[in-house]
């Protein structure tokens, strides 16, 4: 039901084009939900809004912190089962909604998304991460579901080996350090065509670098006070971790993964962004762009990707 | 009769030595994460204590297809760690090469040498030995059991500086040592390799 009285609601707008997750965070930092007084949030999905598997990703955590804080959130797609709702219930989005959000013009059925798991040309999945109740299979899922999208490819066996470690690291990251009672996600969206894989993992914890500077702080290392694209560059090339310094090796180990593919990395946390591009010589300081995150989504959100040349 | 009695010795080496097959002991073809690697940390851990009189464990990656940094982090690895000194674990039976890199990433981050060997050649994971000791943990791989003496002959080195770069290699992981009765009836050291 769509609402009325618009001016209880605070309203976002997504663009009519491909919204990836520097476009979502674009569109919502000129009216960030978390800041808005009003409890009630309208987030608009026109027609021909084609929302990429990494905004997807970062959509979802965004309802789930505005349901956690209290406020109604409905998911407005113009009144008309159309196209962008197609293609979210196929990756699994709708599904994946906390129950009380509401969707117009209405909820799609579960069951279409639920046959189409596993089955989707170009590997289009979200899948929900929680301390606990992971399913223990997901990185072979998704690394079996990869190596199958291209099964003439050379690359094949190590495509599939670097989804394992990307995801069993990202994911054993959240269902360890994540204190936090709401969902991460892991997605993968493949383009056998086009040769290109993303890899996103999202959680809504309190952040890579603020769960990190305190504790490096404590333990006196000589990364508690540098940068925070230094600590970031640190973080790929030789780990780091808030539990000491025998561990911290998995963000490393995914990104000498993506090296393997040349992939770009996206990271964005509360507060800043992380676009970083591969170079001959690994993940370096010069080649960082940042910039500050003025949206407040809670988190960490990462985006590997891959060209497979 | 320097063959057999080569022979001698690695019939020996491989008496004190016995293979656990990883796979064996994991849920799934693939090991990853913090939870599976500490689970299979407490069954392997098992075996070792079940075979207490053991020097050297051959972990088998035979069957094992993929896994993270943190999987054998938290498994091998860090068995490897806990016994540094008085018990040997190496791998065996690595079909695909690149299943290592996530290993040696793994063990440089708990800065524990690992030795992966396929055959008779051996390839080392993790930290490497110093540039002043690396000639010397050459030689401790070529045959079973090597004493400093053995080493200062064939280095050209004082007695007491071999004894010092075998030492420092015990020390660093590398290798593994007993005390055994020398030739002239006193006590000597033996270093071992870990295969």
């Amino acid at each position: 039901m769509k609402p009325k009285n618009t001016a209880r609601w605070s309203h976002v707008c997504l663009p009519k084009d491909w919204v990836n997750a520097a476009d979502l965070d674009k569109t919502l930092a000129s009216c960030p939900p978390h800041a808005d007084q009003r409890a009630l949030v309208r987030i608009e999905i026109p027609s021909g809004c084609r929302v990429m598997i990494d905004a997807a990703v970062r959509l979802l955590c965004l309802v789930d912190q505005l349901a956690a804080t209290g406020k109604t959130v409905y998911l407005d797609f113009e009144n008309r089962w159309n196209e962008t709702m197609r293609y979210l219930n196929r990756m699994g989005f709708f599904n994946a909604l906390p129950s009380e959000v509401r969707v117009g013009p209405s909820q799609p059925s579960p069951l279409v998304s639920r046959l189409l798991a596993g089955h989707n040309r170009s590997l289009l999945e979200i899948h929900q991460i929680k301390a606990g109740e992971t399913d223990q299979r997901l990185p072979s899922r998704l690394a079996d579901a990869l190596e199958a999208s291209f099964p003439d490819s050379p690359l094949k066996s190590r495509l599939g080996r670097a989804a394992l470690t990307m995801f069993g690291e990202l994911i054993d990251n959240i269902e360890q350090h994540n204190e936090d009672f709401l969902h991460g996600y892991a997605a993968l969206q493949a383009y056998p065509k086009g040769r290109r894989v993303k890899v996103v993992v999202s959680d809504s914890g309190r952040g890579l670098l603020e769960t990190l500077r305190p504790a490096l702080c404590e333990r006196g290392s000589p990364f508690a006070e540098v940068e925070d694209t230094h600590l970031i560059v640190e973080m790929l090339q030789n780990g780091l971790s808030r539990h000491g310094d025998e561990r911290g090796c998995g963000l490393k180990v995914c990104a000498d993964r993506a090296l393997e593919f040349n992939a770009n990395l996206d990271i964005r946390q509360t507060g800043n962004n992380f676009a970083i591009s591969p170079t001959p010589s690994g993940f370096q300081e010069s080649k960082i762009s940042w910039q500050v995150n003025e949206t407040g989504i809670w988190g960490t959100h990462l985006c590997f990707d891959f060209r497979l040349s | 009769m320097a063959a057999t009695s080569a022979s001698i010795l690695r019939m020996n080496e491989i008496a004190r030595t016995m293979t656990i097959r990883l796979r064996d002991l994991m849920s799934d073809d693939d090991g990853w994460g913090h939870q599976q690697g500490r689970a299979a940390y407490e069954r392997v851990l098992q075996e070792i204590e079940r075979h207490s009189a053991i020097q050297v464990f051959r972990i088998s990656l035979d069957g094992v297809r993929r896994t993270d940094a943190s999987f054998p982090r938290e498994s091998i690895v860090a068995l490897a760690v806990r016994f540094r000194g008085s018990k040997g674990i190496c791998l065996v039976a690595v079909s695909d090469r690149d299943l290592l890199d996530n290993w040696d990433a793994a063990a440089l981050k708990r800065n524990q040498p690992l030795i992966c060997w396929r055959g008779n050649e051996f390839e080392l994971l993790g930290p490497k030995p110093s540039r002043g000791n690396a000639e010397a943990f050459e030689l401790v791989m070529r045959s079973p059991q090597t004493t400093a003496r053995e080493l200062a002959d064939v280095l050209g080195l004082k007695l007491t500086n071999a004894s010092t770069k075998l030492k420092q290699l015990l020390d660093g992981g590398y290798i593994l040592r007993s005390e055994e009765t020398a030739p002239s009836g006193g006590v000597e050291f033996v270093y071992r390799r870990i295969r």
